[in-house]
């Protein structure tokens, strides 16, 4: 029998190679192939196009407003189970819209159209995120979402089970830590999850901006279960599994000019939004902590 | 070494052969110093080699220790011990793209109690636990730790 599980990482980018030349100035050319569609024309890029990035050199700023942008998962369920198969995911999105709740995350139960059967939305007056599911509505705890951070999003879906999530930010007052939002657990329908959005995909409004990155999700095949996803350790911005004085090399390479931000590196530290000298004073806090930070 | 033992320490121990040559970049010197029949004194020192912008050192003590005393040599630095996860932490401040200073320069003091007295020597009572060296330009580098005993 064959069965496995596999891990889908949807980057924003085509960044092919990159990784294989670390240090060498960051020369990707940002893109949304990888998705299957887009509307209201995103745009992809990193810093120096404006858009926010929390891995690699390649970040999207999807339309705020009417004009909601649609990445599509279509075409890579086709061999995935059903009927309870566990659905892992977890994505970034940047809390950067004021007076508005933009709902980040969408997932529907066909490649086309479809019922919805996950919604994810950021609600920025009690800074917390909520969870639509089965017509079900949790959130997390107020303030564990905060405003002007990149919020990270995890959540397993189980269709005749149960949906469970967890948010992680970073506090804005303290760098070194971490806000943990979580809810109890959703009962699920019989839906399964063939497709996915990322972006502002309802009907946007409020100021301010948002972005997405590092969408990443599995699920099970067969018998075999969905891969757990690989932990993104905050403060190891070379991503060696280390903090270490490497990590402020890098951040200090992310502010040269050229910047330089290979593809598995996450030189914002602090989460908020820009690669600045408070990243690299956001490492040097993880460094003196006593005893030492460790990523696993 | 800018002989922070003696600097540090002075009228608590009488330093007594001292050997120190002129102080050689590119890495990091530790020294070690036995100061009575339970105490000894390390001081971690670094040295650029010309384009190294950040160094660390973690220290790993051979035995049950206690940390009696760290100091911080050199403004800016993260200096700390933990008996616990038996780490002695040394790392200068960031060149924030510039690269340290070649000369010698003692970063981190650090006075321990062993718990197993008997039979110890400062010869080898600290490794290197984690060492890494690095710049904005070249990444991770390779740099050297070189252990001396002030006898």
């Amino acid at each position: 029998m064959v069965s496995t599980s596999r891990v889908i990482n949807i980057g924003l980018a085509s960044l092919a190679g990159l990784a294989a030349i670390a240090w060498q100035p960051a020369q990707a050319q940002c893109n949304t192939t990888a998705w299957t569609t887009v509307t209201g024309a995103p745009v992809s890029g990193g810093p120096a196009q404006g858009v926010r990035i929390y891995q690699g050199a390649c970040g999207l700023n999807p339309v705020n407003g009417a004009g909601a942008s649609l990445v599509e998962e279509a075409t890579r369920h086709s061999a995935e189970g059903g009927g309870g198969a566990p659905f892992i995911a977890r994505f970034f999105f940047y809390a950067g819209i004021t007076g508005a709740n933009p709902v980040v995350f969408r997932a529907f139960s066909a490649d086309v159209a479809g019922t919805q059967v996950i919604q994810v939305t950021h609600n920025p007056n009690t800074q917390n995120v909520s969870f639509l599911v089965n017509g079900t509505t949790q959130s997390t705890a107020a303030n564990s979402a905060t405003n002007g951070k990149w919020i990270e999003v995890t959540f397993t879906y189980n269709a005749s089970g149960t949906f469970t999530a967890n948010t992680r930010s970073v506090s804005p007052t303290a760098v070194i830590t971490d806000i943990a939002g979580s809810i109890t657990a959703i009962n699920t329908g019989a839906l399964t999850v063939e497709r996915v959005q990322l972006g502002n995909v309802a009907s946007g409004g409020g100021t301010g901006s948002t972005s997405i990155d590092e969408y990443e999700a599995s699920r099970q095949v067969g018998g075999t279960p969905a891969t757990a996803l690989t932990p993104m350790c905050r403060g190891d911005v070379n991503n060696t599994t280390t903090i270490s004085v490497g990590d402020r090399a890098a951040v200090t390479a992310a502010l040269g000019n050229p910047p330089s931000f290979p593809a598995a590196f996450r030189p914002d530290c602090n989460e908020d939004g820009s690669i600045s000298v408070g990243d690299r004073a956001c490492v040097t806090a993880m460094l003196a902590q006593n005893p030492p930070r460790t990523c696993i | 070494m800018q002989n922070a033992i003696a600097k540090f320490t002075a009228g608590v121990v009488v330093l007594g052969a001292l050997s120190v040559s002129p102080a050689s970049a590119n890495g990091w010197e530790v020294w070690t110093e036995k100061q009575s029949a339970d105490k000894v004194t390390v001081v971690a020192s670094f040295g650029g080699d010309g384009s190294i912008e950040e160094a660390q050192l973690d220290l790993k003590v051979s035995g049950p220790f206690e940390v009696l005393e760290v100091s911080t040599l050199r403004k800016g630095s993260i200096c700390f011990g933990n008996a616990e996860k038996n780490v002695l932490r040394a790392v200068p401040p960031s060149g924030a793209g510039s690269a340290l200073k070649a000369a010698m320069t003692d970063t981190c003091m650090f006075t321990l109690r062993v718990l197993s007295p008997k039979g110890w020597s400062a010869e080898g009572i600290v490794d290197v636990g984690f060492k890494e060296c690095a710049s904005s330009v070249k990444g991770v580098v390779g740099c050297e730790a070189k252990f001396q005993v002030v006898e």
